[in-house]
């Protein structure tokens, strides 16, 4: 007979496995083939496209801004996007991630302007934000963080090199420089 | 690989126990059996063989589940505290304790306790920074009479500082600072066009004044006879480095101490208690717990020197109580716990520093620059406040991060990402941090932790006079930067939370009178002539520079001390 407390036990076991090794379930999550976001497909190619180097959905970040929400990175969750998603769809008045590409830049541009606004002291209030504004920062620093820590962004668009072996303390900037994604001081406290 | 090691000889006999494995348990390991001591050294971690062990050294952001940010539900959950660290990430969050089977109370506000318990300790994590102290911090409690007078001088450190800085591999400047002293140095390494360009501007604009490049305990030239490589400018030394280019135990004072053929290592192996004969008056031996057969065993020897971390050190004292000491081991003095320390930290000013744009570097330098303390020492004008303050930080390109914190989208977002942003200047103040009775560590009369050890309980709170230094150190910082054109972004005179410089000492402090300090000139016990404290919780005031260089120092000296004491039978 499968009692009350048996089935607590098994749960318990089984949320300790969890608990246990998230990486290590995330690790076989991530592997899997899931179909990515639609929205998060194309915010990604929105704030980071491809251009000489491939961009953010090429990087798969749609799959890493899924999980990193999933696990609350920058205080993030999956009902933050659902709520970003609603009152992106009432600015643009139709389902935004079918929108044309220019328009749905026009509409995040908007976003992305509000969010990084700082009222200048003595302006009257701005308009209290919407979701869209109010996610879009945390949404947009974990776009930016999956696409520059991905392969292709920290390897192909920067430069990673892990065992510099020397340091060369002032050499001059190249006309096309790109910078170091392992440069950890400069990452850490842009 | 330590099997040898870990072949406890269960209720063994030794001359000397050493507890604790890292900075300072390392220090005493190497000295007493360099002194032909057989000696015990008991870790309550888990065993971390050099190379071998260091797991994520070499994983890009890409190999990691997370890409080096961590999984934040995690981290709220089983890292409330640690995760508060600046230096915790994805790569070493395994080298810090879980706070949820470490926990303890921080009684008057915020005091992050920032530890890790494993072999090695903090030496593999810590911020290598290696200053020596001066008479201008060994005489500050006999000079304005706060705290107790330090029973040692600069002269009695100096040869020791010596000793320990050859050993170690420190690379810095010799730069004449009376308030800094020069040490025996390795090649410096080399500052960047920006800091060279601040030095210049401080030096020229404030007389009296330096900056100089960080001394750290990365290696300019390698040091062949312990295998260790020179520094291969990852600056990535907290996940532990196989080429052995920084000092931690485990790429320095381990390998000396087993080459001894002297040493038992014994990890997973929580101290409880000191045994103790009042008859003899002496310690006999120590009570350890396996935290991982959750079995117990004791071990026998002639000398026990406490090197677990200032904390833990107190802690271990205080449980150590017996009916001849019942307000503690080696408390006669009733001082034990109280005037504990953290330097005042606090971010004084950060700028962006313009006319650079065309110059940049390559490699990762694994040390800062550090503007030595002119407060109330050289300069003349008088300061409200008592002793002073010093400052850390450097200059760099900002990175891809300021991608999130700026407007922007597209083709031109990412061009603008692609190269290197602002040249950045941080200067981070660390202030001095008066000795306080008030401030204090106890143990918990019913809660314990994970191993059923009564939990620690933290009293601690920044006084008046840090404050005030705080606030003429974000004065000064933004003073020195706008005389080398840069623009202050913003400077902060709130300390952080205690604990957050992870120079947390004091609590068995050093002194003359047994009646007003814990530990003699040699860091031996008042009370017990077998015991001896070295780490952290020996200091009896904080100075404003890097402690753990100065701990390794006062061990090495207490280590050779007491060898010889025990070999003419003094002991």
């Amino acid at each position: 007979m499968t009692t009350r407390r048996d089935a607590l036990r098994g749960f318990a076991a089984i949320t300790a496995s969890l608990t246990l090794a998230p990486d290590e379930v995330w690790a076989k999550a991530a592997t899997s083939k899931r179909a990515a976001d639609p929205l998060l497909v194309r915010l990604c190619d929105l704030v980071i496209p491809a251009t000489d180097t491939p961009g953010a959905v090429q990087a798969g970040v749609p799959a890493f801004v899924t999980t990193a929400l999933q696990h609350g990175l920058r205080n993030g969750s999956p009902a933050m996007l659902v709520e970003f998603s609603k009152a992106l769809d009432l600015r643009a008045g139709a389902g935004f991630a079918s929108l044309p590409a220019a328009r749905a830049m026009d509409v995040l541009v908007a976003v992305d302007a509000a969010a990084y606004a700082r009222s200048a002291p003595g302006t009257p209030a701005a308009p209290p934000p919407d979701d869209a504004v109010k996610h879009w920062r945390a949404l947009k620093s974990l776009i930016v963080l999956g696409y520059y820590t991905s392969e292709i962004g920290g390897s192909q668009e920067l430069q990673y090199e892990p065992v510099p072996s020397t340091f060369e303390p002032d050499i001059p900037l190249s006309t096309n420089p790109r910078a170091y994604s392992s440069d950890w001081v400069g990452v850490k406290f842009a | 690989m330590s099997a040898p090691d870990r072949r406890a000889r269960a209720h063994g006999t030794f001359d000397a126990i050493v507890v604790g494995s890292g900075i300072t348990g390392g220090w005493a390991a190497k000295e007493l059996t360099e002194a032909g001591l057989k000696v015990l050294l008991l870790e309550r971690g888990r065993h971390i063989e050099h190379q071998v062990d260091y797991t994520t050294e070499l994983k890009a952001p890409w190999d990691l589940p997370f890409h080096g940010a961590g999984n934040a539900r995690q981290w709220a959950a089983r890292y409330p505290v640690q995760q508060k660290n600046a230096h915790f990430d994805e790569w070493i969050q395994r080298y810090w304790v879980d706070d949820v089977d470490n926990p303890y109370v921080q009684a008057n506000g915020p005091f992050n306790w920032f530890r890790g318990y494993h072999l090695g300790g903090r030496s593999l994590m810590w911020g290598r920074q290696s200053y020596r102290w001066s008479d201008v911090d060994f005489g500050a409690n006999a000079r304005d009479g706060i705290g107790s007078d330090w029973p040692i001088r600069y002269a009695d450190l100096a040869p020791w500082y010596d000793h320990v800085e050859e050993f170690v591999g420190v690379s810095g400047q010799a730069e004449g600072v009376e308030s800094l002293p020069d040490g025996r140095f390795q090649p410096p390494m080399a500052l960047n066009a920006v800091e060279a360009h601040v030095k210049q501007a401080i030096e020229k604009n404030f007389p009296g004044r330096k900056l100089t490049i960080g001394r750290t305990a990365n290696l300019t030239e390698p040091k062949a006879e312990l295998g260790r490589a020179q520094c291969q400018n990852r600056a990535i030394c907290a996940r532990g480095c196989s080429f052995g280019a920084y000092f931690s135990t485990q790429s320095s004072t381990l390998p000396a101490a087993r080459a001894t053929g002297n040493l038992t290592l014994v990890t997973d192996a929580l101290v409880e208690g000191i045994d103790y004969d009042p008859a003899t008056k002496r310690a006999t031996g120590v009570r350890v717990l396996d935290t991982k057969k959750k079995s117990r065993t004791h071990y026998t020897s002639k000398l026990v020197f406490l090197c677990a971390g200032s904390f833990n050190s107190v802690a271990l004292l205080l449980r150590s109580a017996n009916d001849a000491m019942p307000n503690g081991f080696a408390n006669s003095s009733g001082v034990l716990g109280r005037y504990i320390m953290d330097h005042g930290t606090t971010l004084g000013a950060v700028a962006v520093v313009p006319g650079f744009e065309q110059r940049t570097y390559r490699g990762n330098r694994p040390t800062g620059i550090i503007v030595p303390r002119f407060v109330n020492v050289g300069e003349k004008e008088p300061r409200p406040f008592t002793r002073g303050y010093s400052f850390q930080g450097g200059a760099y390109r900002a990175g891809w991060t300021r991608g999130g914190n700026q407007a922007g989208l597209g083709v031109d977002f990412k061009k603008e990402l692609r190269g290197p942003g602002d040249w950045k200047f941080v200067l981070t103040t660390f202030a001095e941090c008066l000795p306080r009775a008030e401030n204090r560590i106890t143990l918990e009369p019913v809660k314990v932790d994970s191993n059923g050890a009564p939990q620690l309980r933290v009293e601690f709170a920044f006084g008046e006079n840090e404050k005030l230094a705080l606030a003429d150190a974000k004065r000064e910082a933004a003073a020195m930067l706008q005389a080398a054109g840069a623009r202050v972004l913003f400077g902060s005179d709130q300390p952080n939370p205690g604990g957050s410089a992870i120079h947390e000492m004091g609590g068995a402090r050093m002194g003359r009178d047994p009646t007003t300090s814990v530990l003699n000139a040699h860091n031996q016990t008042h009370d017990v002539p077998n015991v001896f404290v070295t780490d952290g919780a020996a200091m009896a005031s904080s100075a404003c520079q890097n402690p753990s260089l100065t701990y390794m120092a006062i061990t090495a000296r207490a280590a050779r001390t007491a060898a010889e004491w025990l070999k003419q039978g003094a002991i």
